[in-house]
């Protein structure tokens, strides 16, 4: 992927880009804080100012930088041929693999996020388990159900009985 | 200023915090309460503040009394429910509205931080219970100062630009320290600080030339002679301290101290209102509270029900118009 | 000496069965609670002070001197093992450890960590038992100067640990200085970025922010290398992963590290602030700097993971100091100890010491025993804990996110800090990708409020002059500390190509060898 520069907006340029809008939606609102205060000391807008400054110029170069042809990409595309690093020189090459991250991802999101507290902990977390073992791990059904079920009810038993910590009961009945 | 966080904040131990949930379960048992005995259900008690600090501590003083003397028959669920300066806890409170099984006691946040932010609830909007304390503040200077009184300390501060540390801006500190200068005829910087670590060792280094703090904190400080005290805020001299004057003595008027009090949810029924006000008018004569008075030095100050609604409104207003002619607000 | 007598006593008078059983459940706890990420030590004091209500004085500050040391290296297991910091001190300690961990040398890093953590817990309380009233002396000199000028000694391991692209790694730093102007602004209390929401009006906590950062984005950066189809375990991936117990070498290039972590640490745990986290970073920066092959660093250096540790827990002892001698919470965790403190009856303050010593020497005497107990219980649950990496990385993954979405959740109890945490992930992931540095804006996300604060409280007590840094002793020293500490990375490798110079001009030594090429290294 973008090895070469052979595709122009690159991942990198794309990332470069949205930091490039918060940023600059930063230092707007940083304008509308006082730069010094009555007393003439440093006021709440002065380091917000400094910041949001200096990260648009440094943003605006490395966008700049990316967008130019033979711009590398990902930095661990480059570390895959052996250009970048001996440090994952042990890693064998597999590619990459956005369809399970994003799922994964996606996974989460759902049942970590939005059902963890109508679901409860233990149930939403089950789910999420089953969910990303079978699809990561396919082939060990029996160790995915095990696991899937254990690690919350362990995880449960330890925090919110033992410790009471404040987990979410959800859909089960206070244990 | 992330470490007093950080322990505030890893200290908090909650349940689940969404004022919906809370409201839904509870909404619903406390109106079913109403029509019966008062308590009759499990208490959902907040504190919201983290561990270890004045409100954690009157908090669980005054659930350990209630436990020992038996004054509550149910089982009484204490969660510290920490966050945006009691925004947290006391927003969970008001999503109890109706329910006369939630509780929580007050602090000076309680008044201020509606001040400075969107909290959506305001103190009046809550059931009051009562009045019981209130913190003093003191004004002190190190121990090795030449800054021997309070007449010493004005005219020092009339003749130089001194410098005077608290905690926070929108706080009680704050407000002290202004009323004083203004009283007195003086002026001073004050520079606000986080945490009490940190503005205990700015005095003690010479950093600032004077701090405001509470008894309780303090004491061992002017005890070991590291620190001396000018001026309280407390109606009458502290026992502890005999030699220091008031600010009443010395003419000073409508400076506040920091309200520690105990209120229910919004709209909680009348008998649950009743009951607390009776219940906490028995603890406030156990020896066990006499001695967490003492040990903390806090002042006794008893305003129950509609008082306390007024005391509160009160100080509210007072605070504003303070923070608006200071510019803080 | 009067000193150890005291100390000898208290050893004695903790040596009963209840406080040793005490001792154990307490670590025991701590450490399970450390190993949730975002929970550490003072999460673990918080959560189990309640329960020390209930016990003596003497037996509470056992327990939760054994809580925690066990918190501590509870936070230490997962920086090695997931790359997920609990708290803010043990970010330094991902950086070489999880690389370790990775070569397939989980053991010998967590061998090696709870051995440093236990040297230096152990010099900790003996400098207490011995130096206390002096340093005592130095914490008191400590204003709002000398505090910027910590924090700042603190941000220079910016310069080392971004490495080879400067540029990304001070834009990374920016981002986390930006995240850290969120909430209300203490020096006029205006609200900043707050957008109307009462959760924010404290800050973005650093919790989140660092799971989602360093546990979540290194899961989903590992599933977008196809890590989910290795078929051995998550971190076998060479072929080196046989020793579990630290080599000979291992231990001989420790032992520098530890020594200068230790003290190092307990010198910086005194000052109240960001103690622990100052003192591990600073730590990390001083191995570097002097190491003979800095560019190990980062890529599983063993010293690079032994003197932050050693330095964190050394600082833990540190804090102590202000608390005893003067009655001053130096640290979030003695924070909460100052509160069991008042539920204890006691009076912190100067006199402390002398008016309760049984009690304080009790407390000293229970981070000795602490200790002793941390390392005996290791030894049990090290191999335990060690053996997660052998379970297959498409396994430990979806574990790995619910522990982290749980630690995450049970800090605050609060499901946005969840979503915060996530956001994270993704953010970490294309960082980590595209060669920024999330342990870069980590602490700038830590130091830069502190910074930020102490600094408009120095100018504002100066009336606005920059002199004042120059007119207090403290910080002055401070200042020459600093100018050091930039001067030596400088002159260092200098001074070393002239040595080598010189040997290589008397005589071909045998160990020229030893030096492959400084090469530097993007550290995350």
């Amino acid at each position: 992927m973008g090895r070469g520069g052979r595709r122009r907006p690159t991942g990198r340029s794309l990332f470069l880009g949205v930091l490039l809008v918060v940023v600059a939606g930063y230092t707007q609102m940083a304008f509308e804080l006082e730069w010094r205060t009555a007393a003439g000391r440093i006021g709440p807008g002065f380091f917000p100012r400094v910041i949001g400054i200096a990260a648009l110029v440094i943003l605006l170069w490395a966008l700049v930088t990316s967008l130019r042809p033979g711009a590398v990409d990902g930095e661990d595309d480059a570390g895959g041929t052996g250009a970048a690093g001996d440090e994952e020189a042990g890693d064998a090459d597999l590619g990459r693999h956005p369809v399970p991250l994003l799922l994964v991802l996606a996974t989460a999101v759902v049942f970590l996020l939005v059902f963890f507290i109508p679901l409860g902990m233990v149930v939403s977390c089950a789910l999420f388990l089953l969910v990303t073992l079978f699809l990561l791990n396919r082939r060990h059904p029996v160790t995915n159900v095990v696991v899937a079920l254990a690690v919350p009810l362990l995880v449960y038993l330890l925090f919110q009985s033992v410790l009471n910590a404040g987990l979410p009961a959800g859909l089960l009945p206070r244990f | 200023m992330r470490i007093s966080k950080l322990a505030a904040v890893t200290a908090a131990v909650l349940t689940i915090p969404l004022a919906a949930c809370g409201a839904g379960d509870s909404g619903s048992g406390g109106g079913g309460a109403a029509a019966g005995e008062y308590p009759s259900e499990p208490l959902d008690w907040t504190i919201a503040f983290g561990p270890g600090g004045g409100n954690d501590i009157m908090a669980r003083t005054i659930v350990d009394i209630l436990q020992q003397e038996e004054l509550y028959p149910e089982n009484i669920e204490v969660q510290n429910r920490e966050g945006g300066s009691g925004a947290t806890g006391w927003g969970y409170l008001l999503g109890q509205a109706g329910s006369g099984y939630g509780i929580s006691t007050t602090s000076g946040s309680f008044i201020t931080t509606p001040l400075q932010a969107d909290t959506g609830w305001q103190p009046t909007d809550f059931t009051p219970v009562g009045l019981f304390a209130t913190d003093d503040a003191l004004i002190l200077v190190p121990g090795d100062s030449p800054i021997q009184s309070w007449e010493d300390w004005v005219a020092a501060a009339q003749a130089d630009r001194l410098v005077v540390g608290g905690i926070g801006t929108v706080n009680v500190d704050f407000i002290v320290s202004s009323l004083l200068a203004e009283q007195s005829g003086y002026e001073v910087e004050y520079v606000p600080f986080n945490e009490e670590g940190q503005l205990q060792t700015s005095l003690l280094s010479g950093a600032v030339d004077a701090m405001v703090s509470n008894p309780g904190s303090i004491l061992g400080q002017v005890e070991a002679g590291e620190m001396r005290p000018l001026i309280t805020t407390a109606d009458e001299r502290l026992d502890v301290l005999p030699d220091v004057p008031t600010t009443e003595e010395l003419g000073f008027e409508n400076i506040p101290s920091m309200p520690r009090g105990m209120i229910l949810p919004p709209d909680a029924p009348a008998e649950a209102q009743e009951w607390w006000i009776e219940t906490m008018q028995q603890v406030v004569e156990t020896e066990q509270w006499q001695s967490y008075i003492e040990d903390n030095y806090l002042t006794e100050d008893l305003r129950w029900g509609e008082d306390f609604r007024t005391y509160l409104t009160d100080t509210q207003e007072q605070f504003r118009t303070i923070l608006e002619e200071q510019g803080a607000l | 000496m009067d000193v150890f007598n005291d100390l000898g006593q208290g050893i004695l008078a903790l040596l009963t069965v209840q406080n040793i059983l005490l001792l154990g459940a307490g670590v025991l706890m701590g450490m399970v609670v450390g190993v949730m990420p975002g929970l550490g030590p003072s999460a673990g004091l918080a959560i189990l002070l309640p329960i020390t209500f209930t016990l003596d004085p003497t037996g509470a500050v056992v327990m939760l001197a054994a809580v925690y040391y066990g918190a501590m290296y509870g936070g230490t297991i997962t920086s090695v093992l997931i790359n997920t910091p609990g708290e803010s001190a043990t970010v330094a300690s991902t950086f070489d450890g999880y690389p370790l961990a990775k070569q397939g040398r989980a053991g010998p890093a967590l061998v090696m960590a709870a051995i440093a953590s236990f040297v230096a817990g152990t010099i900790g309380a003996v400098l207490i038992s011995v130096a206390a009233p002096a340093t005592a002396a130095v914490a008191a000199t400590f204003g709002p100067p000398e505090l910027f000028l910590v924090v700042i000694l603190g941000l220079l391991t910016l310069i080392v640990i971004v490495g080879k692209n400067r540029l990304l790694g001070a834009l990374s730093a920016l981002l986390g200085f930006g995240l850290a102007t969120v909430g209300i602004d203490i020096g006029g209390g205006q609200q900043r970025y707050t957008f109307g929401s009462t959760e924010l009006i404290n800050g973005i906590d650093f919790i989140p922010v660092a799971i989602g950062l360093f546990g979540v984005g290194e899961v989903l950066h590992t599933l977008w290398r196809g890590g989910h189809l290795e078929r051995l375990g998550y971190f076998s991936v060479s072929s080196r992963s046989k020793g579990f117990w630290p080599t000979r070498a291992d231990r001989r290039e420790s032992r520098g590290p530890m020594l200068r972590g230790s003290f190092l640490g307990f010198l910086v745990g005194t000052t109240p602030g960001a103690g622990a986290t100052v003192a591990s970073l600073m730590s990390y920066n001083l191995e570097k700097s002097i190491s003979k092959t800095p560019e190990r660093f980062g890529k599983g250096a063993m010293p690079g993971l032994v003197g932050p540790e050693a330095a964190n827990n050394a600082a833990s002892a540190g804090a102590m100091v202000p608390l005893l001698t003067l009655g001053i919470p130096g640290s979030a965790a003695t924070a909460v100890l100052i509160g069991g403190f008042l539920m204890w009856g006691l009076q912190p303050g100067p006199l402390l010491m002398q008016q309760n010593p049984e009690f304080a020497w009790g407390l000293i005497a229970s981070m000795y025993l602490g200790n002793v107990m941390l390392l005996l219980v290791n030894v049990f649950c090290i191999p335990a804990f060690a053996s997660i990496a052998r379970v297959p990385f498409r396994v430990l993954a979806p574990i790995i996110l619910v522990v982290c979405v749980v630690g995450t959740f049970t800090v605050n109890g609060s499901v946005i800090e969840v979503g915060i945490m996530l956001a994270c992930g993704v953010l970490g992931f294309f960082m980590r990708r595209y060669g920024m540095s999330p342990a870069a804006l980590v602490i700038a996300l830590v130091l830069g409020p502190l910074g930020e604060e102490t600094l408009r409280q120095t100018l504002l007590i100066s009336d606005g002059s920059w002199v004042v840094f120059l007119q207090r002793p403290t910080s002055v020293v401070l200042l020459a500390v600093m100018a050091v500490l930039v001067a030596v990375p400088l002159l260092v490798p200098h001074l070393r190509r002239l040595v080598r110079a010189r040997l290589e001009a008397v005589g071909r030594q045998r160990r020229e060898a030893e030096q492959p090429e400084p090469r530097d290294r993007t550290t995350v």
